[in-house]
């Protein structure tokens, strides 16, 4: 059948849109390709990564079992943890026996002595002492400025008498 | 082509300018071009959305591994070495009979007489919680001084754990007449507290915690009952057969 255009050349143009219809079937076809094939590689991709999401899940409920298995052993090292960090304020606490271990290094520097009475408490020691000798009060002086243990030691009263020798208080603070 | 009409010929007048036909490759461009937006934007979202949590259940798992490695590991040495004797160095009840038990064992050993003494005890309900308390035992004892620096020492290398809060001393000649403080300590365990989820990562000791935990594994222990061993099995007599 023949087919003719009566339309004026003017108007011919406008079919132009027709022609750039029958031009987009070329560019839909390959954007349909790119469609189907975006589909496929997403829809390839859902499925790996949900598959790798199952296993990992699978690998998570598997170890916590396992973890679940070792709550005892958990509950006893937290236990552990917890008495080692009260122990090691304890131990750092304990402070009277080495003033008491002071007390008895000064005594070991001099040869007589007499203690008369002494107070050991928490960072603190005082005592009073009686010691026959020059040599031996020097021994005890030389003795106490050795020690770098404490701060402030006060010299509350020194007494000399001829028949008992030097008496002395001292005061030890940390 | 130029084609011949000939009188009789079909021919067909074109004098529209627009056919609906003409609409059809323009829509499947758009719908296609929608469609192809479409399934990257929710695809793309969906694979992202995969990822993250691909990543964060790998962080769990290595999270969980981790953990599952250090619990059985310390299943096998440090548990089974330390738990016993942290509960014993400083046990979740007052251990003040261990306590006396001890210091009565170090007194007679030393040669110490008491003159007096005072017990003070604390009890969990008054101070609540899981933290430290004490209890106080008060001596008056008599002795050389060398002897009770000696007693005093060995009371704070004894578990469970004392401290020595006060030493007064008066001498008279050679003896001293000690007053003397001695604390012990306890705290009670409160598990739910330091409970967590399986998720939670463990706590290391620190370095300083591992040392005590050395020290106080080295501390003496008293032994205040003597362990009996079996023996036998003895053949019984049958008192019917001659």
């Amino acid at each position: 059948m023949s087919e003719v255009n009566l339309l004026i050349s003017k108007r011919r143009r406008v079919l132009s849109f027709s022609e750039a219809g029958r031009s987009l079937r070329g560019v839909s076809l390959v954007l349909a390709l790119i469609f189907f094939v975006f589909s496929l590689v997403f829809v390839f991709l859902i499925i790996l990564n949900q598959g790798k999401i199952d296993s990992l899940k699978r690998s998570e409920s598997s170890l916590q079992n396992d973890l679940k298995a070792l709550t005892e052993v958990e509950e006893k090292y937290n236990f552990i943890g917890d008495r080692a960090q009260k122990a090691q304020v304890i131990l750092s606490s304990r402070d009277s026996l080495k003033r008491a271990e002071d007390l008895k290094s000064f005594l070991d520097k001099i040869n007589s002595w007499s203690l008369e009475k002494g107070e050991i408490n928490k960072g603190s020691l005082s005592f009073s002492l009686v010691v026959f000798s020059y040599q031996d009060l020097m021994g005890l002086l030389s003795a106490i400025k050795e020690n770098q243990n404490y701060k402030n030691v006060v010299v509350d009263s020194l007494e000399f008498s001829p028949s008992s020798g030097y008496k002395l208080q001292l005061d030890f603070k940390i | 082509m130029k084609e011949n009409i000939s009188a009789g010929s079909r021919v067909k007048i074109n004098t529209n300018t627009f056919n609906l036909s003409d609409f059809v490759p323009f829509i499947s461009f758009f719908m296609f071009l929608l469609l192809i937006i479409v399934v990257f934007k929710v695809g793309l979202s969906k694979v992202l959305e995969q990822k993250r949590t691909i990543d964060n259940l790998r962080k769990k798992e290595s999270l969980l591994l981790e953990k599952k490695n250090k619990l059985e590991k310390l299943n096998s040495d440090a548990v089974p070495i330390y738990f016993s004797s942290t509960a014993i160095f400083l046990p979740t009840k007052s251990p003040i009979l261990n306590t006396l038990m001890g210091i009565k064992s170090l007194l007679s050993e030393y040669v110490l007489p008491v003159e007096s003494y005072q017990v003070s005890l604390s009890s969990s309900e008054s101070a609540g919680g899981d933290q430290v308390l004490t209890d106080g035992v008060r001596l008056e004892v008599i002795g050389e001084m060398e002897q009770v620096l000696l007693f005093l020492k060995r009371v704070e290398n004894i578990v469970p754990l004392m401290s020595v809060e006060r030493f007064n001393f008066s001498s008279e000649g050679e003896l001293l007449t000690a007053d003397l403080e001695i604390r012990d300590f306890w705290s009670p365990y409160i598990a739910s507290k330091t409970a967590v989820s399986l998720d939670t990562p463990l706590r290391d000791l620190t370095e300083d915690e591992k040392k005590t935990l050395e020290v106080l594994s080295k501390m003496e222990r008293f032994q205040f009952s003597q362990q009996l061993s079996p023996t036998g099995p003895y053949t019984r007599t049958n008192p019917f057969i001659e």
